[in-house]
This record gives C-alpha cells, sequence and structure tokens, in this order.
C-alpha cells in the first residue's frame, strides 16, 4: 500500500522547493524594491510580504515557467500598495540606513539628488529604469516584468534615462 | 534615441551609487522563516475577492493615469498629472502674509561609509558608517533661506531623527542632545535641563514609550509631556530598557514647561486609569509602551493640548474616560473604566497652560481598527482632531473644538481620510484620503474647520502619501506630496514652490510632529 502523505508534510516539501527556488532571487527583489521605495527598510518588509503572497498564490504561476520574472512583478505590485498605505505616514520612521558609499559629504549630497530625481519619475518609467540598470536585467527579462515587448522595455528606458539626464544636469558628470 | 553601450554602464553606475543599501543582518533567513511558517500552518480561505479588488483597482489607476495624461480631465497646465490636478480649478495659491520671516525645515539622512566598505553585501567588520543629516530650510515664500548639516552628537552618532522639535516660526530647533539651533544651523543656546530626558526620549522607539515635546507659541521654550515616572526620575526609562524590561509602566501623564533660560514649571499630573481585571481577562494587565504627545502649547490663548495613547502587556485593554489633574502635580484615581478589545488607549486633555486645570478630557470608548492613535491640534490649541472606531474597517476622522468639547460635524470627507495639518488659527484643516469610485484616487480636501464644510477638494490619480506643514501665524498649509512643494491657501488656491538643489523628502511640521521621510 502506497504512503500518504499528509497535507503538512505536502506543503512543507513544497516548500522546501519553493525555498530553494526563490533564494536567490530575494537579493534581487530587495534591490527592485529598494528602487522603487527608496527605502532599506520599507523594502525589506515589501519583499518579505511579496515573499509570503508569492507562496500563497503559487498556484497561479504557470508550470515551467521562471520564478523570477513572476515573483519580482509581486514584489513590484506589494511596493505600490506600500506607497499607499495610510499610516505610513504618520508612523514612518526614519531610515537610518540611507547609504553612501564614499565618506565626501559631497557624494552624500549628490547620491540625494539622484534619489530625488528618481522619486520625481513616474513609476512606470522608474520600475523600467531600475530593472535595467539597478538589477541589470538584460531587455527580454526586463520586458517579462514590465509585461511588454523588449522593444518597448528599451523606449521606456531610453525615455527614463532622457528624463534623469534632464532633471539631473551637471550633477550627471560628478561621479564617473 | 539609442542607448551606447557606455552609456549602459554609467547608469548603471549611478543607479548603484545611489541606491546601494546594506541588508539587514539576518534578513533573508527571517524571509524565508516566515516562509516556513506560512507553509506549516493552516490553510485560509482563498483571498479571491480581495484580489479581484486590488487588480479593479490597479487598473483603474491605471486607466485614470492614461486619461489624465492624454488630456481627458480637465485643461492642465503641467505635464506632470499632480500638479495640474492641484493647480487646476482654483486660483493660485495667495502669497502668506511675512511668509520671509518664518520657516519650514526639510531633512534627509545620509550614512556615510568609509571606501572600501561595500554596503549592498553588508558591510564587513571595521565599517563604520557615519551619520550626517542635511537641513534644507525654506521660507513661507519657497525661498531657500539656509542649508546646513546638523552638528553630529557623539552621543548619538546613529540618530537620525536627531531634531526634536522645531519652533512655531522655524527659527529654532530643540536637537536630541539638549541644543537648540537656529534656522542656520548655528548653536543658540543648550537647555540642560532637557538633556536627561532626552537621552529616554532616545531609546529605540516602541520599545520604552516615547515623550512629546512641542515649542511654546512665543518660541521661548519647549513643552514636554511624557510619563510622569519618567519625568520625575528621568533615567528610569533608560534603566528599564537596560533591565530588559518591556517599558515603563506609566503611573500617569505630567506636561512640563522648559524655558530656553532653563527654569522648569509641571504644568500639570494627571492621573491615568488603572487596569482592571474582568472576568475575561485575569489578572488585570498593566500599563506597558506608552506614547506621549504635546500638540500645542499656547500662551496667547493659555491653553495646552496633550495625549497619550498606551499599549497593555495584555492582549486586552481598558481605558476610562476619568482622569483629573491638580497644577501641583497630585493625581487623584481614576472612577471608571471601559473593557476594550484592542491593545490601544488613547486619553487627550485641553489643559490650561498657566494653571494646569483640565479644561476637557476625551478617551476612546472603543478600539481603532487599525494603524494606531494619533492626535493634531492647532497652533492656539482651540482644535483638536483625532481618529475614532468606525466599524467600517478605517477610523474616522473627528473633529473637536476645545476647551468646549464640541464636536464639529464632518461630511464628504473620503473612506480612511487622514490630517494632514491643522491652520495654526484653527480655521483651516488638510486631510488626505483615498477614494476607489471612478478610479483609484488620493483626495485631498481643504476644510472649513468651523463648520467642517469641504473648501476645496482635489483628486489625484493614484495613491500618494503627503506630508503638510501649517503656517505658524495663518491658515495657509505647504504641502509635500509625490517630489512636488505646494502652497496651499484658506481659499484653496495652490501653486508650486519650484525649488532647486532641495531633496523633497520630508517637511518637518513646526507643531513639534516631527516627520522623517524615507531617504
Amino acid at each position: 500500500m502506497a504512503s500518504r502523505r499528509l497535507p503538512g508534510e505536502l506543503d512543507r516539501a513544497e516548500a522546501d522547493a519553493f525555498e530553494a527556488e526563490l533564494s536567490p532571487v530575494l537579493l534581487p527583489a530587495r534591490r527592485l524594491a529598494m528602487g522603487l521605495l527608496l527605502d532599506a527598510t520599507q523594502a525589506e518588509d515589501a519583499v518579505q510580504e511579496a515573499a509570503l503572497r508569492a507562496w500563497d498564490r503559487r498556484r497561479n504561476r504557470r508550470p515551467g515557467s521562471d520564478l523570477a520574472p513572476w515573483f519580482l512583478g509581486i514584489v513590484v505590485n506589494r511596493c505600490r500598495e506600500g506607497r499607499r498605505s495610510r499610516w505610513a505616514r504618520v508612523l514612518r520612521l526614519p531610515d537610518l540606513r540611507v547609504t553612501a558609499i564614499a565618506a565626501a559629504p559631497a557624494d552624500a549630497d549628490w547620491r540625494i539628488d539622484v534619489r530625488r530625481v528618481l522619486r520625481s519619475l513616474p513609476s512606470r518609467a522608474r520600475l523600467a529604469l531600475v530593472l535595467r540598470y539597478y538589477l541589470d536585467l538584460p531587455y527580454p527579462e526586463v520586458a517579462a516584468v514590465l509585461g511588454c515587448s523588449e522593444n518597448a522595455a528599451r523606449v521606456r528606458v531610453s525615455r527614463a534615462t532622457a528624463a534623469m539626464r534632464v532633471a539631473l544636469g551637471d550633477a550627471i558628470e560628478v561621479r564617473p | 534615441m539609442t542607448l551606447e553601450p557606455s552609456d549602459d554602464a554609467r547608469w548603471s553606475s549611478i543607479l548603484h551609487a545611489a541606491l546601494d543599501t546594506p541588508v539587514s543582518a539576518g534578513w533573508d533567513l527571517r524571509v524565508r522563516q516566515r516562509l516556513r511558517e506560512r507553509a506549516t500552518r493552516p490553510h485560509r480561505a482563498p483571498r479571491t475577492l480581495l484580489s479581484v479588488t486590488v487588480s479593479v483597482v490597479l487598473v483603474g489607476a491605471l486607466v485614470a493615469g492614461f486619461a489624465i495624461t492624454r488630456g481627458t480631465a480637465g485643461t492642465p497646465r503641467s505635464s506632470d498629472p499632480v500638479v495640474s490636478a492641484l493647480e487646476s480649478g482654483a486660483g493660485p495659491a495667495a502669497p502668506v502674509a511675512g511668509g520671509t520671516a518664518s520657516y519650514v525645515w526639510l531633512t534627509s539622512a545620509s550614512l556615510l561609509y568609509p571606501r572600501g566598505c561595500a554596503p549592498a553585501g553588508g558591510s564587513p567588520p571595521g565599517c563604520q558608517a557615519t551619520q550626517t543629516v542635511r537641513v534644507d530650510v525654506i521660507d513661507w515664500s519657497g525661498a531657500l533661506r539656509h542649508q546646513f548639516v546638523l552638528p553630529r552628537d557623539p552621543a548619538y552618532p546613529s540618530s537620525a531623527d536627531a531634531i526634536v522639535a522645531v519652533s512655531p516660526d522655524g527659527t529654532r530647533a530643540l536637537l536630541r542632545d539638549g541644543r537648540v539651533i537656529d534656522d542656520a544651523g548655528h548653536v543658540v543656546t543648550e537647555i540642560t535641563a532637557m538633556s536627561p530626558l532626552l537621552e529616554d526620549f532616545a531609546a529605540p522607539a516602541g520599545e520604552i514609550g516615547d515623550l512629546g515635546v512641542t515649542w511654546l507659541s512665543d518660541d521661548s521654550g519647549v513643552c514636554v509631556a511624557g510619563p510622569s515616572s519618567w519625568i520625575r526620575d528621568p533615567g528610569a526609562a533608560s534603566k528599564a530598557l537596560q533591565s530588559g524590561s518591556s517599558g515603563g509602566s506609566p503611573d500617569g501623564l505630567t506636561l512640563e514647561e522648559v524655558l530656553l533660560r532653563g527654569t522648569v514649571r509641571t504644568v500639570a499630573s494627571l492621573a491615568l486609569p488603572a487596569p482592571v481585571a474582568t472576568a475575561d481577562l485575569a489578572p488585570p494587565p498593566t500599563w506597558g509602551v506608552a506614547e506621549a504627545t504635546a500638540v500645542a502649547c499656547d500662551q496667547t490663548s493659555d491653553s495646552a493640548s496633550i495625549a497619550i495613547a498606551w499599549q497593555l502587556s495584555s492582549d486586552e485593554a481598558s481605558a476610562g474616560p476619568s482622569a483629573s489633574s491638580t497644577a501641583s502635580g497630585a493625581a487623584s484615581s481614576p472612577t471608571s473604566h471601559a473593557l476594550l478589545g484592542s491593545v490601544i488607549g488613547p486619553l487627550s486633555w485641553a489643559l490650561r497652560l498657566s494653571t494646569g486645570a483640565v479644561l476637557y478630557e476625551r478617551s476612546w470608548r472603543g478600539s481603532p481598527p487599525d494603524g494606531t492613535a494619533w492626535f493634531y491640534a492647532s497652533g492656539d490649541g482651540s482644535l483638536l482632531a483625532d481618529y475614532r472606531p468606525s466599524g467600517s474597517g478605517c477610523a474616522r476622522l473627528a473633529l473637536v473644538r476645545l476647551p468646549s468639547g464640541s464636536p464639529i460635524p464632518v461630511s464628504g470627507l473620503p473612506l480612511c481620510a487622514g490630517v494632514l495639518g491643522i491652520g495654526s488659527d484653527s480655521s483651516r484643516l488638510l486631510t488626505i484620503g483615498s477614494s476607489t469610485g471612478g478610479g483609484t484616487a488620493t483626495v485631498l480636501d481643504l476644510l472649513d474647520a468651523s463648520s467642517g464644510r469641504i473648501v476645496r477638494q482635489v483628486r489625484l490619480p493614484g495613491y500618494f502619501q503627503a506630508q503638510a506643514a501649517a503656517a505658524p501665524y495663518g491658515t495657509e498649509f505647504i504641502l509635500l506630496i509625490d517630489g512636488h512643494l505646494f502652497l496651499v491657501d484658506s481659499a484653496g488656491g495652490i501653486s508650486e514652490l519650484a525649488l532647486a538643489g532641495v531633496p523633497l523628502f520630508a517637511v518637518n511640521r513646526p507643531s513639534g510632529f516631527f516627520l522623517v521621510g524615507p531617504g
């Protein structure tokens, strides 16, 4: 007689496989969330929630498809929800981990300016830019997350960089 | 436009340099742990309805955004839908009288790592970051007046919220170490009497609670509200933290007036209702984390507004409306209690600043459905706004005229509307909420606080967060939303304030409620 696994055991085995598949995507997902939320704490919370949501909705994923673009899409949606949290405005605590790599205050100001410009971009443009240049994804994968053609993804990225170039002005020349 | 390979490398470098941050220690382990917990817990009912709702909301936002950018909604004067929505439909904002003599502070924080450290992958041992807080001070005409970096305090090298409170006119700020700086960043004095208290204030938020600090209306000093035990023994909170205690058990709420010249006066000490045992709740809970706030201290109207929210050590909570006060600090016993199904129990009082006499007091009779409690009051202390349970999944905004306690009826606000700011003269209120009718939208309302009437309502496609500061002596607001800064006048006129080179991340409300945005 074949042994039967209880539902809990089934979930655990499935969770092991899911976790193994998800683990390499966590850091890129955090970078994506950071690029969209511009806040490290919120980004980590968003990815954690997205991971749980991905588990709950794992049946929705097309069998055999790559997990990364599917999960990154969930992260994008979670970040959108996080930005409209009603209480975040009131309860927001300062992010202590806004980072500058170099020790010069000028660099910190430059970084602030870049983030300001990023924040001012339309969300879809910022998403395209972050996917391409912060997650360093090739265009086919950018297109997969954006849900558009590769050419459309290139256009979105191009427009976003053009907007950044205008907004940053001379500041773009500060860093190599 | 096509991108050259060199452009690819350049943009990648720019984004990595601007966005790389250290990953919290053990974060990925925590994510995987949560995942395992989720996988092994009993299945819950599917969330199909919620998923559909969210999908509809997102599609609605996209459609609304598309319609706006295609010019089908009104005649926008700007290509930015937020700017055009705010500036259309009403005239430009009238200039603020005396606006060049009072200021709003915008802050942003940075961590500076030594060269060679790689924050993106977690800081290696020995990589000690240094925090700086940059302040951009603008006046009410929108002109940038000063830019400076906050003086560092070796005692709190990692504190981003170094500014405790900004004075109503923005010419002074109290720092966490007791120093007072002016709008140019120069230290003008030090309130030594505040230092021990503020050391406690620097404890991690949510662990032992908080103090409320706001400036007196004439900039002569500050009002401090906090659990009485901490005010009496400034080291109590730190000791509680060091001993591993979850926090003090506040025996009351004390309001002190601390002047810049160093004198300290206890305005009032108010008793908190004692937790009670019930059939459902034994043994009786004890007060846990307390979060106090002094929301207004005005000498002209001789009024102060303070509030406290607390969390019980039990899963249940109790609260009563019957605290009383004496000017000398003695507190009387509470007389009644009401069991709440919540861990939050807020109380608020209006006091006479000169004597400490209680003019008005109120507590919640139910539990907030989400979030936590918070209170807002006008600079002159005559208008109080807070949230009350509504049973609809969102707290309901309630306005009360002080000291009479008479409610001001408000209608027409969207679901979950929250306060962005209250005009210093109590005549206007700026709120934010959301609406899903006809596409998801953020709804900003300017209210006439005397009648509850909506003076102007603006719908913005999509969801936005916002912050606002109230002009110190008038009815106007500065509004920060979606990376834009606007001046809002009492008639609903709105004009964008164009600031070059200022990071529009956060506004410190000069009423003493310290808001620091991300980044």
